[in-house]
């Protein structure tokens, strides 16, 4: 990931760092899995934020529309984001 | 008065943790049904109530997400509303959580696209004021054309208003156009509707946000879920103890005072040793059941157990499980009873059948006296490493054995049994909150009352023709014989010695003779009888020193070789790591997953595995020991 990246690109889910802000840009409504991402509230435009990852690293948690919700990188990475922006710190990857 | 056959069946349909069960608890109290849906292990619940002058029944559907089933599991939904699999509800009451509103909108117009009359119900509207939010009711109804009420389900705020509500759903306004049948269209159908009611949207819930600080945090997180687990371990591992021993007192007692008030003969034997032997072997796992499922219910109904499920997924993840299945797991260690029924927990019923067939490889304490007993009798006590004795060393490696087993095949099985590509995983956090103590106490007492009836007399009708079993036919003693002897006379030529001496041929590649046959057996009542058993095969009167000299003593008249050589402890050491020596695991099998095909297919996989891995074990030792 890199800081330098223009907003509008969009990115998996998946590699967004805790605390980081993003809006959902696709998510792909052919696969079943993707359907169901869509009403967990996935869906385009929605707003969310990446809370925490588990102790081991996977799963991470989400906030959204109101609910926390928990997703392997496998389920986050079919979810494209663009970030809105970064946590305060000049580069996400640089913080303890 | 309206006639049964009148009642309105209403369907509570929702997301989990949308506060549905809660509601569902507080309108219809302690009168629920549990049964199971046929062929799943998903759980039907119902119960009947009056709503002012009509009788309505009240289903509790499985929480989903969705109307668009991703399994069959998922699919019993949909089957209960077209009537599949009951009778299918005249009405529907969509509940949601009032601040993920924005969420369960899509889910609302799937609702709305049956055609039902519908309702929707806002639960925790204190929890949305807490967090600030606010919800224009009037406006959502006019925006949905369905009727709209908020409650607080566990305080019963709002329960009057939704009784009267219920009781009417012909007079229910119906929506005028119906929602998009196009899922993205439908998403801005649930976007447009949303910014038109909504005044303020709920923030972050500050309590939950302060307490994942620390419970979610990478180190302390991580000791407070072995903290809980420990816990959970030691409450039916050790605390359950004292109320056991207890219950055993109690039945010992009145078994005695059955053989000292009565004549002696055959019937005051069946009633003392068979019928009150047979009720304190169910009666003896009630500790266990409410202990556990008193913490399992207060920690999933303030919220931790979703968190403790987010904690571990990596490690369960492995192996295809969820971190739930961690709960049930760890119980088995002390006993699989319990631990089969805290799968309940488990939201994914798939994952809740794997957990539950592997379940009972983990090591249990009714396999501790055999242990004890065959470790005692044969491992020489000598160091190994420090204050690691071999005796420790032999026992800690079968508690791995049993654990590894049954991970790997947890893992054999969502790959074969049940393979689960197509599903994704999604775990809700949700807020916690405080727990109400009548919907605890409700949970706790069903699941207690559920175990007496549906394994209870399971467990007892087999216990008692185990006791048939074990002293039929009747023999006389010669005379002369004294107690012990008598009991072993008795017991060589009843119909369970009679099949230990049928069964030697396939037990013999084992290294097993006729009285490991009767034992083992006997210890399908429960695994630790084998050690009672063989002491009264062994004419010993206590379980203990004189029993490990015997059984150490018996040699084979015909091979002129120790029974219990090197060979065959190690084997039958092993057969107890893997064999499902217990009915009421069995029984508490059925009972959860409904039929005896789950049952029959856990004690078939287990006893080909322990033979398999029993024959390895004696012709390895047996190479090896006559190697060296």
């Amino acid at each position: 990931m890199n800081a330098t990246l223009p907003a509008s690109r969009s990115l998996p889910l998946s590699q967004l760092a805790p605390g980081q802000r993003a809006q959902v840009k696709a998510v792909d409504a052919s696969s079943p899995i993707g359907r169901r991402l869509l009403e967990l509230g996935f869906r385009p435009g929605t707003e969310l934020r990446v809370v925490r990852r588990a102790p081991l690293g996977d799963p991470t948690t989400y906030e959204l529309r109101g609910s926390r919700f928990c997703l392997r990188r496998s389920e986050a990475q079919r979810i494209a984001v663009a970030p809105l922006d970064f946590p305060t710190g000049d580069d996400p990857l640089s913080r303890a | 008065m309206s006639a049964p056959s009148t009642a309105i069946r209403l369907g509570l349909i929702g997301a989990p943790n949308s506060g549905k069960t809660t509601l569902f608890n507080a309108l219809t109290g302690l009168r629920a049904k549990v049964a199971n849906y046929p062929g799943v292990t998903v759980e039907r619940r119902e119960a009947r109530l009056a709503l002012g002058d009509r009788a309505a029944v009240v289903i509790d559907l499985p929480g989903t997400y969705s109307l668009e089933p991703l399994s069959p599991d998922e699919a019993v939904v949909l089957r209960v509303l077209d009537g599949e699999l009951s009778a299918a509800p005249d009405a529907l009451v969509v509940v949601a959580d009032a601040c993920s509103l924005e969420r369960s909108l899509p889910f609302v117009a799937q609702v709305l696209l049956r055609g039902r009359p519908t309702c929707l119900v806002l639960t925790m509207i204190d929890e949305l004021a807490a967090r600030g939010g606010t919800i224009d009711v009037p406006r959502l109804e006019r925006a949905l054309g369905i009727p709209v009420l908020g409650v607080i389900g566990h305080r019963g705020r709002g329960l009057d208003a939704l009784v009267r509500l219920l009781g009417r759903p012909e007079d229910w306004s119906r929506p005028v156009l119906p929602p998009p049948t196009d899922p993205i269209e439908r998403s801005h159908w649930a976007d447009s509707v949303f910014a038109s009611v909504s005044g303020v949207r709920p923030g972050v819930h500050r309590l939950t946000e302060a307490v994942d600080r620390v419970v979610l945090h990478p180190i302390a997180g991580t000791l407070l879920f072995a903290a809980v687990m420990i816990t959970f371990f030691q409450l039916i591992f050790a605390w359950a103890t004292p109320a056991m021993d207890g219950i055993d007192a109690v039945i010992s007692a009145t078994a005695g005072w059955l053989h000292a008030t009565l004549a002696a003969g055959l019937v005051v034997d069946f009633l003392a040793d068979g019928l009150v032997k047979g009720v304190g072997a169910v009666v003896a796992f009630l500790p266990q059941i409410v202990l556990l499922f008193g913490l399992l219910y207060l920690l999933e109904d303030v919220g931790y157990m979703a968190r403790a499920a987010f904690v571990v997924d990596r490690v369960m993840g492995r192996v295809g499980l969820e971190g739930r299945a961690f709960v049930a797991l760890l119980s088995s260690y002390a006993c699989a009873v319990p631990g089969i029924m805290a799968t309940r927990t488990i939201p994914s019923p798939r994952d809740r059948l794997v957990t539950i067939l592997v379940a009972p490889l983990m090591t249990c304490s009714a396999r501790l006296p055999v242990y004890a007993l065959l470790i005692g009798a044969f491992v020489p006590a000598v160091p190994v490493w420090g204050p690691l004795g071999l005796q420790g060393l032999v026992l800690l490696a079968l508690y791995l054995i049993g654990s590894v087993s049954a991970l790997a095949m947890a893992g054999l099985f969502e790959r074969t049994l049940l393979p689960s590509s197509a599903l994704p995983f999604y775990l809700e956090l949700p807020s916690y909150r405080m727990p109400s103590a009548k919907l605890w106490f409700s949970q706790v007492w069903g699941s207690a009352r559920a175990f007496v009836r549906r394994a209870g007399t399971i467990i007892l009708s087999v216990s008692v023709v185990l006791w048939v079993l074990l002293h039929f036919p009747r023999s006389e003693p010669p005379p002369g014989a004294d107690g012990p002897e008598a009991a072993r006379l008795t017991l060589e030529h009843s119909l369970a010695g009679s099949a230990g001496h049928a069964i030697e041929p396939v037990i013999a590649p084992l290294g097993f003779d006729w009285k490991i046959g009767v034992g083992l057996l006997a210890s399908l009542a429960a695994r630790e009888v084998i050690v009672a058993t063989l002491a009264q095969i062994y004419a010993s009167s206590d379980a203990d020193a004189s029993l490990r000299a015997a059984i150490r003593a018996d040699v084979d008249p015909r091979t002129g070789r120790s029974v219990f050589d090197a060979p065959t402890v190690a084997s039958l050491l092993v057969f107890f790591v893997f064999a499902l020596q217990c009915l009421s695991t069995l029984a508490v099998m059925a009972r959860e997953t409904n039929g005896w095909r789950w049952p029959a297919f856990a004690f078939g996989y287990l006893l080909a595995l322990a033979y398999a891995a029993s024959w390895l074990t004696h012709r390895a030792v047996a190479a090896w020991s006559g190697a060296a």
